[in-house]
């Protein structure tokens, strides 16, 4: 899963880079150690957009374009919260992954290796002035994403 | 995880008297023993919000540990449960989850739980829209009203609500 899901990721990453259009520049500072984001790996992006949006009264915007489909996200203001559905990766299982807040990506990811997290994506910038992000396989097994300013 | 939208700042809780959804055991599997006679207010306003994320894990202390010192979340005193011990975690007084072993026949993964205004409504709504029921509404502790679906992409998703 780590290496496929690094795959998509970087994917999405540079496929955002090209075709995302964000609507405004990133200003704010990081909020260290909220959960402000939550990907979602579906087995069916749609159905589960549909069922969000049914159920728990999430609202989408467009989704952005990427080689391995549409990524869907949703967004909360006050206090921030959200996330973004995607496919799932061949032989990957449906599932989700936090991504917490750090004051600096490349630190924490340095940090968390250190502290007996494996690498599962390396520090990457997203969108256009986005952030950063990376993904770690925490002791124990649990898949959490790192994301700073 | 593709580009993000920018965000204002988090604003300071409103009503920081009130306990954190943190607070709240959640174990799909074997929920927790009550352990505490308070009652929880749910938060007005966040209906929708993940307010609770649940990492189920083949070492809770390894991960526990792992995660105080890399993004310092702070955590409460162990819920005992059948199951094994429950790890409550916060990182705000409007956020937070908990750290689990692993069931029988799970895998380590994770679980966003969503505040919800009813849960055994939301439970209803979700089975009738496609969701597979995992774990009916269940009172873990007064006031905190908790169940498991999972939605027709394949997911986990938790629901807690004050009913």
């Amino acid at each position: 899963m780590a290496s496929t899901k690094k795959t998509a990721t970087k994917t999405a990453t540079k496929t955002s880079k090209k075709t995302a259009k964000p609507t405004a520049t990133l200003t704010r500072k990081a909020n260290p150690g909220f959960v402000s984001h939550t990907e979602l790996a579906s087995t069916d992006p749609q159905a589960t957009r549909k069922w969000c949006q049914s159920v728990l009264g999430w609202s989408f915007g467009d989704a952005v374009p990427t080689p391995t489909g549409p990524y869907h996200m949703w967004r909360h203001e006050a206090p921030l919260s959200g996330g973004g559905i995607r496919n799932t990766n061949p032989k990957e299982p449906a599932g989700t992954t936090p991504f917490v807040e750090v004051a600096d990506v490349k630190k924490a990811h340095t940090a968390a290796i250190k502290a007996g997290a494996t690498e599962m994506y390396p520090p990457m910038a997203v969108g256009e002035g986005m952030g950063w992000i990376s993904c770690v396989r925490a002791p124990g097994g649990p898949s959490i994403g790192f994301w700073s300013p | 995880m593709a580009a993000r939208k920018p965000s204002k700042p988090a604003r300071k809780p409103a009503r920081a008297t009130k306990k954190p959804k943190a607070a709240a055991a959640r174990k799909p599997a074997a929920p927790a023993k009550r352990t505490r006679s308070t009652a929880h207010v749910p938060t007005p306003g966040l209906y929708g919000w993940i307010t609770h994320t649940e990492l189920a894990t083949r070492d809770p202390m390894a991960t526990k540990a792992w995660a105080a010192k890399v993004f310092g979340w702070s955590f409460r005193p162990p819920v005992p449960s059948p199951a094994g011990d429950y790890h409550l975690f916060a990182y705000s007084d409007q956020g937070g989850g908990g750290v689990r072993g692993l069931g029988s026949d799970e895998v380590p993964h994770s679980t966003p739980t969503v505040h919800v205004r009813d849960c055994k409504q939301a439970y209803a709504k979700a089975v009738a829209a496609g969701a597979q029921p995992i774990m009916a509404p269940n009172e873990i502790m007064p006031g905190v009203v908790i169940a498991t679906v999972r939605e027709p992409g394949g997911m986990l998703i938790g629901l807690s609500g004050g009913t």
